[in-house]
């Protein structure tokens, strides 16, 4: 009877095992046969942006050489434009690669630059200005540069094809190490070094022209402070209605635009950081500040609340502002200020100040736009007037206000403008016409939103 | 009858290990299909929803001015030459962010903390002075990161040009 028994557990014993045991095995295999078909369908993908870069790239090339031979003109707007697109194009592609954990910051800016160059041109032309002598010189080169770029690209191609080389490990032949699974990369950071020495920087009328990141702060000025000057600035600067005790301390030195000491505040007695400003340390200008403390359900209305922020920028030398935007967002009021020089606004010297809701107390500032950009400008005569501005525009717009304005170009360049602020029906614009050629700089959309005005 | 019961509770304890097993299996397969649905949700909402994950899962335990901080590079990122043009495109641009290849931005739900960390860089603030790349200095991170011009160090994180 022992006996039977003992036969019969075994025998339920061993059979649980082999169950288990196989549905282990059918667990694995269907794991590693699900990772293995996601691998190739990650490797498919990447190589799908790279074929696509690659048709990107001789397209490019081909546009290149017709808009340098074409004699018409129209022609050329319409081949400069279509290597604008296909340009931004192949940035998208070079973007779809796995490539984020490498530099590859130079094909980027090669085709930003590409692109962006050929549109400013492009639109030059449809101004009836000639291309000077050394834009046709930087296109040239630009084609130069595609048709290397061209070259690499099909070498690896090649490669590509016939298997040797992938993205990710072992997805086309199984066995592959994972330094092989690494060659495309590395490939890649090869021709985007060969790029950066083969293609010069370039300057032009373009957002992404080499000069526009070597913009030097024009308001900085005084001399070096010291950290403990830094400390009592700070001290000075903020506003504190409820009279908090802060133990204020320099945590770092920052080397950006503008050299500044990093100062935080937190409240006597916790490890809490409350607020954290940037003071310059050539002149002690406060260059922003930020208190994140919660705020509470809102008491004060809008109104009240910009009228705060301009008597906070005023107490602390900002004069002459005025309110140009706000946005709500939670309880807190970000309202915007642009200088006035004379009867011209001048948006690039703008500031920006928050309110909190509950209290009005000032929890934010940032004054690097116009600490970067404000000087005394040279206001030059209108040589538009602005009845001719108004006749243009009420013709087909209701127009509600002109006035004079600077506004930076794409290229950070200023321009004296005249702002139309016009409704077409219930939607409302912001039109700038440039006050020595009247020609059109700019269109903005306008959407209120209740949560303030926004410009699109 | 002590050895069939001690084969008993083998066959228990294998049982129990194969069920758990199976609950683990089972859970990958949950956490995968939770990852599709929430893609899925992230991709109609706006790029501040996908920015507070962001700063959720890169910054949630850094001060509040190093969680704008990462936001504003993002941003900075979208402004410059040198990356893709639009948020997603910054975010998802493979092995950009180790929180975007290891799945945190999906594990994480941000905190109102991180949303008004996303708006106050949206509104302009930047700590980093046009900084794109951040990295922890604690840990191993590619060599040629260290060739950029740092900028800053705010909590656990250095950025730089």
């Amino acid at each position: 009877m022992k006996g039977e028994g003992e036969l019969k557990s075994r025998y339920i014993f061993w059979a649980l095992g082999i169950l288990v045991l196989a549905l282990i095995a059918v667990g694995i295999w269907s794991m590693s046969s699900r990772a293995y078909s996601a691998e190739n369908l990650l490797e498919a993908s990447y190589q799908k942006a790279f074929y696509n870069l690659l048709d990107e790239v001789n397209t490019v090339n081909i546009l290149l050489s017709k808009s340098l031979v074409t004699s018409s003109d129209s022609q050329r707007i319409m081949l400069l434009t279509s290597i604008w697109h296909e340009a931004e194009k192949a940035r998208s592609s070079l973007a779809s690669l796995p490539l984020g954990s490498r530099d590859m910051t130079n094909l980027q800016k090669f085709f930003a630059q590409l692109g962006d160059f050929c549109n400013t041109l492009a639109k030059k032309v449809s101004f009836n200005e000639t291309i000077t002598e050394r834009e046709w010189n930087i296109l040239k080169q630009f084609k130069k540069n595609t048709q290397n770029l061209n070259r690499y690209l099909r070498e690896l191609a090649d490669d590509v094809a016939r298997g040797r080389v992938n993205w990710e490990k072992g997805s086309f032949a199984q066995g592959m190490s994972r330094r092989v699974g690494q060659v495309m990369a590395d490939k890649f950071v090869a021709i985007d070094q060969r790029l950066k020495e083969e293609a010069p920087t370039i300057t032009y009328d373009g957002p992404f022209s080499d000069h526009v990141e070597e913009i030097k702060p024009k308001a900085i000025s005084g001399r070096a402070i010291t950290e403990q000057d830094a400390v009592e600035i700070g001290r000075k600067f903020i506003d504190n209605p409820q009279k908090v005790r802060y133990d204020v301390s320099v945590t770092a030195r920052t080397r950006g635009l503008i050299h500044a000491y990093t100062l935080n505040f937190t409240r006597a007695g916790t490890d809490n950081i409350e607020i954290v400003m940037d003071v310059s340390r050539q002149g002690g200008h406060v260059i922003w500040f930020l208190n994140s403390r919660d705020v509470k359900q809102q008491k004060i209305d809008i109104e009240a609340a910009v009228d705060k922020a301009k008597k906070f920028i005023e107490a602390r030398g900002y004069k002459n502002m005025e309110a140009t935007g706000s946005l709500r967002e939670n309880n807190s009021l970000t309202v915007t200020f642009a200088y006035k020089q004379g009867d011209v606004l001048i948006y690039p010297d703008f500031v920006k100040v928050k309110v909190a809701l509950d209290n009005g107390e000032i929890i934010g500032f940032d004054a690097l736009g116009y600490l970067t950009n404000h000087t005394t400008r040279k206001i030059p005569e209108f040589k538009i007037s602005q009845e001719q501005v108004r006749e243009t525009f009420s013709r087909r717009l209701d127009v509600r206000r002109i006035r004079k304005v600077v506004i930076p170009d794409e290229a950070m360049k200023e321009r004296f403008c005249y702002e139309v602020d016009a409704n077409l029906e219930d939607e409302r614009y912001l039109i700038y016409i440039n006050a020595q050629n009247g020609r059109e700089e700019q269109v903005l959309k306008v959407v209120e939103t209740d949560r303030g005005t926004m410009t699109m | 009858m002590s050895n069939f019961v001690r084969n008993v509770r083998l066959g228990t304890a294998l049982l129990l290990i194969f069920i758990l097993f199976i609950g683990v299996l089972g859970s990958k397969e949950h956490s995968a299909k939770e990852v599709t649905a929430n893609y899925a949700v992230s991709a109609r909402s706006s790029d501040i929803e996908l920015l507070a994950r962001l700063v959720a899962a890169e910054a949630g335990a850094e001060p509040y001015v190093g969680q704008v901080a990462v936001a504003a590079v993002v941003l900075n990122r979208v402004k410059s030459s040198k990356f893709p043009d639009t948020i997603p495109e910054v975010i998802y641009e493979p092995r950009a962010f180790e929180s975007v290849s290891n799945g945190l931005i999906w594990a994480r739900t941000p905190t109102r903390t991180n949303y008004n960390a996303v708006r106050d860089a949206l509104n302009g603030w930047d700590p980093t002075y046009g900084s794109l790349f951040f990295w922890n200095p604690y840990k191993r991170v590619s060599r040629w990161i260290w060739t950029r011009q740092i900028v800053t160090q705010i909590g656990r994180h250095v950025f730089a040009r």
